[in-house]
């Protein structure tokens, strides 16, 4: 895959870099808690301390507070996991939505949700996002591992998606609850609208082990760029590397889907603008993604809550409205550059 | 010193057996040349010598002791790997792609960065690629991109060098640049072992020769012993043989043979 | 109240192209004279009124929604009677007298049923009280049954105005906002809205500018600071999404006391047991702390 002829390398040093997304990450994480629907409000200490008493305080604590976390953890999730399944599959298109591990994530946790597992074991939702991910991780990788040619891959992801999509659905059909059916949106097209802490709780652990996980995976992903035979040959181990991809994959986009619905795109926008700032090495893109993905969440969700007068924009609604287009822009490209 | 054996080789793919029987040593002071023809098991002997594939019977031996003893961390150390095709997936600064190579060795960690920055320097100097350290590797030529391939193998300071089909697709002054470039590294603690198709450079370059066919090694030694007529008409139904011009070895192919079924 | 009472036309089968062979005979001449006996009704709404006014051997068939009861007041009288979907093949073979249907849902059903002749009764969802009375009272007309409706609405009447008696004189107006899901909140110009002023409440939502049904964000809403919450009770454990946002973290940060879980049964029709939603939130807003003033 050649995706870019250019000479020109982006002399950023890496740390800068790094840097750089922090100061942007944090920026729109502020920006997350003082800006909302009920007005501008600037928190200090004695709303962070202690019961909170006052309504603003309600606001930023319950609601505001809980909803900037999951904006950066489950970006930040969805940007390194698309990374990391690009750095495996040496596909620039690989992306946890557009290839159906968002969706199958989506379905895990409906299941989890609706069959009312979850209102007794609250730890089932997660787990089930996490399986729904995992399955199709693994099917993804038969289907499209080594070094299968893009349209594999995307014909794998549409299939997948299609089939997560459809049950999905019926799932919710068949709930017994006349509101689930309407509730097909949520998941489809993601939304950090009103969460609360009990869905950080939920979600956080299991997204930062997941992302630990594929921390680890740099060094593997590096040296994977030179094809499986030659990473081999460099002592990289490449059972374990793809079952760390897997595995990480699964475990932070299968919990962030759970707590947040399917937000596509991330993965595929953030780490596209971000390559060639890290001189195309997945390994170092990794953490750059993650940055990235968390930065261009916060921005996305504080965005959607003055999109509109009405009940707030899905988020997944704005995220695929970027992400399309961008989508198919790399498709042209692809297409031209193999020609 | 760093040796690499084979022992009574069995490769088995769908019921046909690529490797038959192979027993051979590789070890430092030689460029080795694997030649033979299309098909003969030239690539599969290799990435069995690597640990790359599974192997049906027989053991490949690193300093004596069975590879699948060694994590594969300790094979890198030991051996370096130059794939066909010089396979490259990102667009990835040469500089980059240089210090891969610093992987085999641990020499990418931190606590290692200047002796890593010293062996990449090195390695771009021996290949003559330090002009190109900023260029993408995609944008090279089929010539310097195999340069760089190399010196990414260099850069990992691996005693033995398995190339495959290092020179295959390039012009020739870069087939003679390459050439140089893995005769120069083989000394009393590096060799080198090479897939080759061009039998002159075979025999020019390489001080062993190994000719192999049908998953068999039908032949070994120095390649005056080698690439006899007879070995020649035998392995590639060719008429031809090793000749001398200015002093110079060169291998002729003059015709096909008869087809003697 | 735009609800028509659409009289049977004489059966002209053969204006309706490719009417199936054997369809059955609509209508039985002998009972459009009196009281309809075959009575079918589509919707949730009409459902509840069905069961309260005709006898159950009049009833051919109810829709599904009103044997849930969490939603249908009278699903224990449903027991036992036959559940349709509000879809056309379902009804015809029914060969009802009467059917009963929402203006605005099973449309597509009801012009259907009307060009195959059946007598339709449409019924807009009541937005008060007054249109309480008037659909009670023109469902009994239909039903054959006006002096029982009357004395239903005469009940009904008697029961607010025990409320509006018991409850405590000079009390002020708790600051009330009623959650439904997705962020939803109703208005003046509402069933609800109606049920809060004759419990005595104040409605919250009608100061923040939402008319009819109409968004809040939670934000806002916390910032109202609402003396009462009113929300939907779960008679059974069903999840969704949207309740489960219903019981978000930040709303008992408002205190416990503040909410008040009120079946959904009681407020999703309009019909006599919105009475019973009265004496409910009027009990609430008593036993409940004085209502403070808010600077």
């Amino acid at each position: 895959m050649k995706l870019s002829r250019t000479d020109r390398s982006f002399d950023i040093p890496f740390p800068f870099l790094l840097a750089g997304l922090v100061l942007l990450t944090l920026v729109l994480f502020a920006a997350s808690v003082v800006f909302g629907r009920a007005g501008v409000l600037i928190p200090n200490a004695g709303i962070l301390i202690g019961a909170p008493t006052t309504p603003e305080a309600v606001i930023l604590r319950e609601l505001r507070l809980p909803r900037a976390i999951l904006a950066l953890v489950v970006g930040g999730a969805l940007g390194m996991a698309g990374a990391a399944l690009q750095g495996l599959l040496r596909n620039p298109l690989a992306e946890p939505g557009l290839v159906g591990v968002s969706g199958t994530a989506a379905l895990g946790a409906v299941a989890t949700f609706y069959s009312g597992l979850a209102a007794v074991y609250p730890l089932a939702l997660p787990l089930g996002g996490m399986a729904g991910a995992g399955l199709a991780v693994v099917l993804l990788y038969l289907l499209a591992g080594r070094d299968a040619p893009i349209l594999t891959l995307i014909l794998a992801g549409v299939a997948i998606n299609a089939m997560s999509g459809a049950l999905t659905t019926l799932a919710l059909n068949l709930s017994p609850n006349p509101y689930a059916a309407f509730e097909v949106f949520f998941w489809l097209l993601g939304a950090l609208t009103d969460r609360s802490m009990d869905h950080v709780d939920l979600a956080l652990p299991f997204i930062t082990l997941g992302m630990g996980l594929l921390a680890t995976t740099g060094r593997g992903l590096d040296a994977l760029t030179l094809g499986e035979d030659v990473a081999r040959s460099l002592g990289i181990g490449i059972g374990g590397l793809q079952a760390r991809v897997i595995i990480g994959t699964a475990l932070a986009v299968g919990a962030a889907v759970a707590v947040s619905g399917v937000i596509g795109f991330v993965g595929l926008v953030v780490p596209h603008l971000l390559r060639p700032a890290v001189g195309h090495a997945p390994g170092r893109l990794l953490p750059a993604s993650a940055l990235g993905g968390g930065a261009l969440t916060l921005a996305a969700d504080i965005a959607v809550r003055f999109a509109t007068d009405g009940p707030e924009l899905q988020l997944g609604v704005l995220t695929a409205m970027i992400g399309a287009p961008f989508f198919l822009a790399l498709v042209l490209r692809t297409r031209r550059e193999g020609q | 010193m760093t040796i690499l054996s084979a022992h009574d080789l069995v490769v088995t793919r769908n019921g046909r057996r690529l490797l038959d029987g192979i027993s051979a040593d590789f070890g430092p002071g030689r460029l080795t040349g694997l030649i033979g023809p299309n098909g003969a098991g030239k690539t599969t002997f290799l990435k069995a010598l690597l640990g790359l594939i599974p192997v049906d019977g027989g053991e490949v031996r690193l300093d004596g002791l069975p590879l699948t003893n060694y994590r594969p961390s300790d094979i890198a150390r030991r051996v370096g790997y130059l794939a066909q095709g010089a396979p490259c997936h990102w667009p990835m600064s040469v500089e980059r792609i240089v210090a891969l190579g610093l992987l085999a060795n641990g020499q990418d960690r931190r606590a290692e960065a200047a002796a890593g920055k010293q062996a990449i320097a090195d390695a771009l100097a021996a290949t003559g690629t330090n002009h190109l350290r900023h260029r993408a590797v995609t944008t090279l030529s089929g010539g310097e991109r195999t340069l760089v391939m190399i010196a990414r193998c260099l850069a990992g300071g691996a005693p033995m060098l398995l190339a495959d089909e290092p020179v295959t697709g390039l012009d020739p002054r870069h087939q003679l640049d390459v050439m140089d470039i893995l005769r120069r590294r083989v000394s009393e603690t590096a060799g080198t072992v090479a897939v080759l198709h061009d039998l002159t450079l075979a025999a020019r370059y390489c001080n062993h020769l190994i000719l192999m066919a049908d998953g068999r090694i039908f032949a070994q030694g120095t390649p005056d012993v080698v690439l006899k007529p007879g070995n020649l008409a035998a392995v590639y139904r060719i008429k031809g043989g090793l000749h001398f011009v200015d002093g110079r070895q060169i291998v002729v192919s003059h015709s096909p043979e008869e087809n003697r079924t | 109240m735009v609800a028509v009472v659409v009289l049977s036309t004489a059966p002209t089968g053969a204006t309706l192209a490719g009417a199936p062979v054997g369809a059955p005979a609509p209508i039985p001449t002998e009972t459009v004279k009196g009281k309809p006996q075959r009575i079918v009704s589509m919707n949730l709404c009409t459902d509840q009124l069905v069961l309260l006014l005709a006898e159950r051997d009049r009833i051919a068939s109810i829709s599904y929604l009103a044997f849930d009861p969490e939603i249908s007041h009278h699903a224990l009288l449903a027991q036992g009677l036959h559940a349709n979907h509000g879809q056309a093949e379902e009804i015809l073979p029914l060969r009802p007298d009467l059917i009963l249907a929402g203006t605005y849902t099973t449309r597509a059903t009801t012009t259907i049923l009307r060009r195959f002749g059946h007598r339709i009764l449409t019924l807009d969802p009541a937005s008060g009280f007054a249109d309480i009375h008037d659909n009670i009272r023109r469902v009994g007309k239909a039903l054959g049954e006006a002096p029982k409706a009357e004395r239903i609405i005469y009940d009904f009447d008697r029961r607010l105005a025990d409320v509006r008696r018991r409850s405590s004189p000079g009390r002020l107006a708790p600051r009330t906002i009623v959650l439904q899901p997705r962020g939803m909140t109703t208005g003046p110009g509402s069933l609800v809205d109606g049920i809060l002023r004759a419990a005595g409440l104040r409605n919250l939502s009608a100061d923040l500018g939402v008319t009819g049904m109409g968004f809040l964000p939670l934000e806002r809403l916390i910032a109202a600071r609402p003396d009462l919450l009113v929300v939907a009770a779960r008679t059974a454990e069903r999840p969704s999404l949207t309740h489960q946002a219903l019981h978000h973290p930040a709303h008992a940060a408002l205190g416990d006391a503040r909410r008040i879980e009120l079946p959904a049964s009681l407020w999703t029709c309009g019909g006599p047991q919105a009475a019973e939603a009265v004496a409910r939130l009027a009990k609430a807003a008593d036993t409940r702390d004085e209502g403070k003033p808010r600077p």
